[in-house]
């Protein structure tokens, strides 16, 4: 972990693996984490940001070759703001993409896809790049005032 | 992974042992559901109350536990925590799955 006071920035190069993305969620959440963060809105955070860094351990790399990502968490007062980087292949435009989610068919019940639905739901905004073979996807948190001195 | 059965009455409770359903553990998991499901004939309860947090792997597990169950058997939710409420609210999952807070609830709604 590297703590950039300068810049009042956390960076962090993670391996590509499920394991590694946990305690990659971990070390961001306690970063992000401060009294003024209504509890809810590090649920999204943490929720969001595990399904951003798990789409590129399992589609942006193979399993077999896990590549690095490079994570950069800034904060501010009403924001936080969540680069990650990976050059692993292209990101399909169409996870991007705002939709609705059609409700649950009982006897055609879907394991997957749900982890892009959660990222557009709970990110504010969503930018991605595609640069010199290399994948930027940036994820910004609106953070609602909160006032931590009343209980949940 | 950490799942313990438990029968009552004609429900088979099954308790999840570990603070979270992820993708580093999805696989296992779905694996241990078989097991632990696989003499169930009744009513099968996943008591959720230690899970704190889950990510759509783990959804997508649950979702299969409740599949590899048998056509028309369902899977009922006991004691969901504020993040893994949140996400079957999210994706919608909480109109498939009958979800209840607490493992006494859910025992007390099978006797209705």
């Amino acid at each position: 972990m590297d703590l950039d006071h300068a810049s009042d920035r956390l960076r962090l190069s993670v391996i590509a693996t499920p394991l590694a993305a946990r305690q990659a969620v971990k070390d961001i959440c306690n970063y992000i984490a401060k009294p003024g963060i209504a509890p809810a809105r590090m649920e999204d955070i943490r929720i969001a940001l595990s399904e951003a860094l798990n789409n590129i351990v399992e589609h942006a790399y193979s399993p077999r070759a896990p590549g690095r990502i490079r994570v950069s968490v800034s904060t501010a007062p009403q924001v936080v703001e969540i680069e990650l980087s990976d050059f692993g292949t292209p990101l399909p435009l169409r996870n991007l993409s705002a939709r609705t989610l059609p409700p649950p068919e009982p006897n055609d019940l879907p394991e997957g896809g749900f982890g892009w639905h959660l990222i557009r739901t709970l990110a504010d905004q969503i930018a991605y790049e595609r640069r010199a073979g290399c994948n930027h996807l940036s994820l910004r948190f609106d953070l609602p005032e909160h006032n931590a001195s009343v209980s949940q | 992974m950490s799942l313990s059965s438990t029968v009552a009455g004609d429900a088979h409770i099954i308790t999840v042992g570990v603070d979270r359903i992820d993708a580093a553990m999805a696989i296992q998991f779905k694996e241990d559901m078989r097991t632990q499901t696989a003499d169930a004939t009744g009513r099968v309860i996943l008591d959720l109350s230690e899970v704190e947090f889950i990510d759509s792997s783990g959804l997508g597990a649950i979702v299969a536990s409740m599949k590899q169950l048998g056509e028309g058997r369902s899977l009922d939710l006991a004691g969901l925590t504020p993040i893994v409420e949140k996400v079957f609210r999210l994706t919608r999952m909480d109109t498939i799955f009958n979800l209840f807070p607490t493992l006494d609830a859910a025992l007390s709604a099978q006797t209705r």
